[in-house]
């Protein structure tokens, strides 16, 4: 990993970054220095080239072949350092460095150091750039928000929403089963075929939320074919005390209220054993949009885990289970029984009077969601000679949910899932070879089983939305990496085979049907990216994806509660297969930053859910019938984000997201895409002042203009009584902008280590809107102002 | 403050959740039937919409209603599961929640004939279980059932005697032939 020649040019940047040194006040002893070395965390092989700073203070330095480094005359204080190297996490950490023994003139000993920091780095996920982190800090400001909502604060994600409590993430215009989340590790296997279905992950637990922007099949496997999301708390880690972390908000519009309580430690009797407890609670009632409230619009959630990690020599032991529980209401109004409730629905300017209650209530009535998330994780970490490295990580998932619909007694469930998952991975990190590639070998076995009704081979009953079934899936996959110079390259190949067996009853049949679903694919990728002079970073990525249909896609048969739509399934439809390109430029300076991600993604046999012009008679009426179908598709888009600061008192940033949908075969856009976004955000810092920041934030959703304009199926029936608008029931709706402001004051106490208070203030202007992407925006304006009071503790 | 964190998660922790798995105890509400029962002095006349099979799958049949003009009929309106034997009747259970439902019949036109209300519930706001029709001259068109679920939202009644609050339970749409 190390190179010569790369020494030399990041002499002369450091050069640079050390002349803009500011004059400051020597009083203080600048004798101080940190030393440390710098190994990657999963081979501990020494990482060469990696830049230190302590940007206070304008230092800097790089850490040679032996991955060490030393920051030399830093003066006396609490500073943020920051390690950087191409291929790796940004990390940063607090030092503090204390002048113990400023008396003593003894030449070696006058210098005071602090102990060695040695830092592993932690690998980037994708070579060419096109992931984002959002880290504990950005997270500590949008605490109480739900998953997808913070996620949007990245260019390219959108949100897909039911009502404001539920929230789907959307990358580059793909969502549900094309997104894959690694929750922990794990991939996390839920109900995520449906719109209104939410990940079921508690954000409090989240410390690191890493968004890969593009298909990322071959480490991970089916499904991945939009993006990966990768969450992770903080690694277990020795502590000679008790840590606590307390984060709590408050919001005025529903009167949301939540508080979450880390506690981590190490055993003193086990030595190597290493703990944490982590427990949130969320509760909130009824929301309220500009102009009036919004009945059964609760939630309340109350998750809760446990990890432990027991490291002795070279071999580490994780063990981790998780439980996340909620309860959504789903707004009355918008519990439609047909298609002409919808179209009344959808001709009143606002919900009805019993709809939008003057009083408020924490209540949650019918219909509502109640959901349960619990995952166990044992993780095997060995070390092995030569600097390799062997992982078996099994995880096992059961998720329940069940939708209550509003109807007669309290003996009527409406639709229970119920779906266990087992997953096992093991990963060998091989040794370096020629120096210079690294790789790994993997393999991941899934063996996941759904029961609607009855047992798995014996179901009950023929009107269930999901049948039974088992799905078994095997993969496996071999990445390398090679690093010379400034160039990094990343190739891979995975090949995976899904065996779906699904048992249902027909029809007034008591005789079980099965059928079989037997897919495979190999998919590949190669990345490559190229740094110059450590400024400008330019990458490539190639990746082929796949996903096989999905039960939904293949069986659904029933009115779709709450969206007024007759869904029929396809059992002909054939995998998804993505072939993704995209670009990737990156350009820092001191002042300024840019970066664009031009995508380009072409899928075969894309899947979506189309209204046939047909209506189907049931006995609450005539609903639009809707079909799943297939398509060949072109995803394009940009992600652009510019950023000037100075002295870092002062950052402008705007970010940009683009994307154009298009059907090839109709040759019309894809319906329900994301609108393009404009996001700017003004952020002053202030050191010596009552308040520490202040960030102003405007977002701009343009109107979503490429709906589709003709049908998509051939000859419907005569025209429906609900007239359908671009494929649609209501035409898109305008655009908004809003705008939102944050203060942030860091308290100090004696006994804590750290205490703030974030003050914010989202839709100032109380503006009314609607979203593209929100299934509600039939019934409902979006929530109004809102002001919220965080604050975080750790001690 | 360390303690005070630890007795605060301790609280929090303990309200404990366990797995839930519950099974569900009857099937999703089906109505298969709707039969409409028209009395004039020992004579009845019932015409019915039955889907079976539920949602989708085979067409539902539907029964033509046929009326002599200018004559006084008694209504009654059934609504049954028959995917069910024995049959389960879904009436019994609208009387006992009368407060949350209404039946709402619509001809076409007033030429075909008029629909008056004959039950209460507890607030004296009509039902629609039963009631008196009264046809008129010779005319066809349809006659439109519904069936109106309004259940109190967050503890507040709903149901106000018109056909406005809440969602369709049932609505079908009977032709009718007056002659």
């Amino acid at each position: 990993m190390l190179q010569k020649g790369f020494y030399f040019k990041n002499f002369l940047i450091l050069t640079f970054v050390l002349s803009f040194q500011f004059l400051q006040a020597q009083e203080v002893n600048c004798s101080c220095f940190v030393e440390g070395k710098i190994t990657d965390k999963h081979t501990r092989e020494p990482i060469a080239g990696a830049m230190i700073e302590i940007s206070v203070q304008k230092k800097a330095t790089f850490s040679d072949k032996n991955g060490k480094y030393r920051i030399e005359n830093v003066c006396e204080g609490k500073y943020e350092m920051k390690i950087r190297i191409l291929g790796y996490d940004t990390q940063k950490l607090e030092v503090n460095l204390l002048h113990e023994n400023t008396h003593d003139f003894r030449l070696n000993e006058s210098e005071i150091h602090l102990d060695g920091i040695n830092i592993s780095a932690k690998r980037i996920e994708s070579v060419s750039g096109n992931e984002k982190q959002l880290d504990a800090e950005q997270l500590k400001k949008m605490t109480g928000q739900n998953l997808a909502s913070i996620l949007t604060s990245i260019s390219g994600v959108s949100i897909i929403q039911t009502g404001s409590s539920i929230g789907k993430p959307v990358i580059h215009g793909m969502h549900s089963n094309r997104i894959l989340t690694i929750n922990n590790g794990i991939r996390h296997e839920a109900q995520q075929w449906g719109n209104e279905h939410a990940p079921e992950i508690d954000p409090f637990l989240a410390k690191q939320i890493t968004i890969i922007k593009g298909a990322k099949s071959v480490r991970y496997g089916p499904d991945a074919i939009g993006g990966v999301i990768i969450i992770e708390p903080n690694e277990l880690r020795h502590l000679d005390s008790i840590k606590t972390e307390i984060n709590h908000f408050s919001m005025s519009n529903g009167w949301q209220n939540g508080i979450s309580g880390i506690v981590e430690s190490s055993s003193h009797k086990i030595n190597g054993l290493d703990w944490r407890l982590q427990a949130s609670t969320k509760k909130g009632g009824n929301v309220a949009t500009p102009n009036y409230n919004l009945a059964n619009t609760g939630s309340q959630e109350f998750n809760y885990s446990i990890g432990a990690k027991y490291s002795r020599k070279r071999t580490d032991i994780n063990a981790f289970f998780s439980q996340f529980n909620s309860k959504i209401g789903i707004f009355s109004g918008s519990h439609i029984g047909n298609t002409t409730d919808l179209a009344q629905a959808i001709g009143r300017e606002k919900p009805l009077g019993i709809y939008t209650p003057e009083s408020f209530t924490f209540k949650i009535n019918r219909p509502y969601q109640d959901i349960q998330h619990s995952l166990l994780k044992l993780k095997l970490n060995q070390q092995l000679r030569n600097n390799q490295n062997l992982q078996v990580t099994f995880g096992q998932q059961y998720n329940f949910r069940s939708e209550v619909d509003a109807l007669r007694g309290d003996r009527n469930t409406a639709q229970v899932f119920k779906i266990n998952t087992n997953t096992l991975e093991v990963l060998f990190n091989h040794k370096p070879f020629f120096k210079n590639i690294a790789g790994n070998i993997g393999l991941n076995g899934l063996y996941q089983y759904n029961i609607s009704t009855g047992k798995i081979l014996e179901p009950q009953k023929s009107n269930v939305l999901i049948p039974n079934y088992t799905n078994f899936t095997i993969g496996a996959f071999w990445i390398e990496r090679y690093i010379k110079g400034d160039y990094e390259l990343e190739a891979g190949i995975r090949w995976d085979k899904r065996f779906l067996d699904v048992y249902y009853l027909e029809r007034l049949q008591s005789q079980v049907t099965s059928d079989e679903f037997t897919n495979q694919s190999i998919t590949n990728t190669l990345s490559i990216s190229r740094n110059f002079n450590n400024r400008l970073k330019v990458g490539y990525n190639f990746a082929t994806a796949w996903k096989p249909p999905v039960v939904s896609e293949l069986y659904s048969d029933g009115v779709h509660h709450g969206s007024a739509a007759y869904e029929v399934g396809e059992l002909d439809l054939k995998s998804e297969k993505v072939i993704e390109n995209s670009v990737v430029i990156n350009f820092a300076d001191k002042f300024y930053q840019f970066e664009v991600l031009g995508y380009f993604n072409y899928l075969k046999n894309y899947i979506f859910l189309a209204p046939t012009g047909n209506s189907v008679l049931t006995i609450r009426g005539a609903f639009p019938e809707f079909k799943y179908t297939q398509t060949n598709a072109r995803f394009v888009g940009f992600d652009i984000s510019n950023s000037w600061s100075k002295f870092q008192k002062f950052t402008l940033s705007n970010q940009l997201s683009l994307l154009w949908a298009d059907d090839l075969e109709r040759n019309q856009p894809l319906i329900f895409m994301p609108a393009n976004r404009s996001e700017t955000n003004l952020t002053f810092k202030l050191n010596d002042f009552w308040i520490n920041e202040v960030m102003l934030n405007h977002r701009l959703v343009f109107k979503q203009n490429r709906t589709p304009t003709s049908s998509i199926f051939q000859n419907p029936a005569e025209s429906s009584f609900l007239n359908l608008i671009d494929g649609d029931y209501m035409a898109a709706p305008d655009a908004y902008n809003l705008f939102d402001i944050m203060v942030t004051k860091d308290l100090k106490f004696k006994k804590t280590d750290s205490f703030k208070v974030i003050f914010e203030c989202k839709n100032i202007l109380n503006t009314v809107y609607r979203d593209y992407l929100n299934r509600f925006r039939y019934f409902s304006d979006e929530i109004g102002r809102n002001i919220s009071i965080r604050t975080n503790i750790i001690f | 403050m360390k303690k005070l964190g630890i007795v605060i998660l301790s609280i929090v922790l303990g309200i404990s959740a366990c797995k839930k798995d519950h099974e569900v105890g009857h099937e999703n509400e089906l109505i298969t039937t709707i039969k409409l029962n028209f009395k004039n002095g020992n004579e009845t006349k019932s015409f019915a919409y039955k889907d079976l099979d539920g949602d989708g799958g085979m067409a539902p049949k539907v029964d033509k209603i046929s009326l002599k003009p200018n004559i006084n009929y008694d209504l009654t309106v059934e609504f049954l599961d028959e995917s069910k034997t024995p049959a389960f009747n879904i009436t019994d259970e609208i009387k006992e929640e009368a407060d949350e439902h209404l039946v709402v019949i619509t001809p076409s036109s007033v030429a075909i004939g008029t629909f008056t209300y004959a039950d209460k519930d507890v607030n004296q706001l009509p039902i629609g279980l039963m009631g008196k029709f009264t046809s008129k001259l010779a005319a066809e068109g349809t006659l439109k059932v519904q069936l109106r679920h309004q259940p109190p939202i967050n503890g507040k009644k709903t149901k106000d005697g018109t056909a406005t609050p809440g969602s369709d339970d049932a609505n079908i749409n009977f032709e009718i032939e007056v002659k």
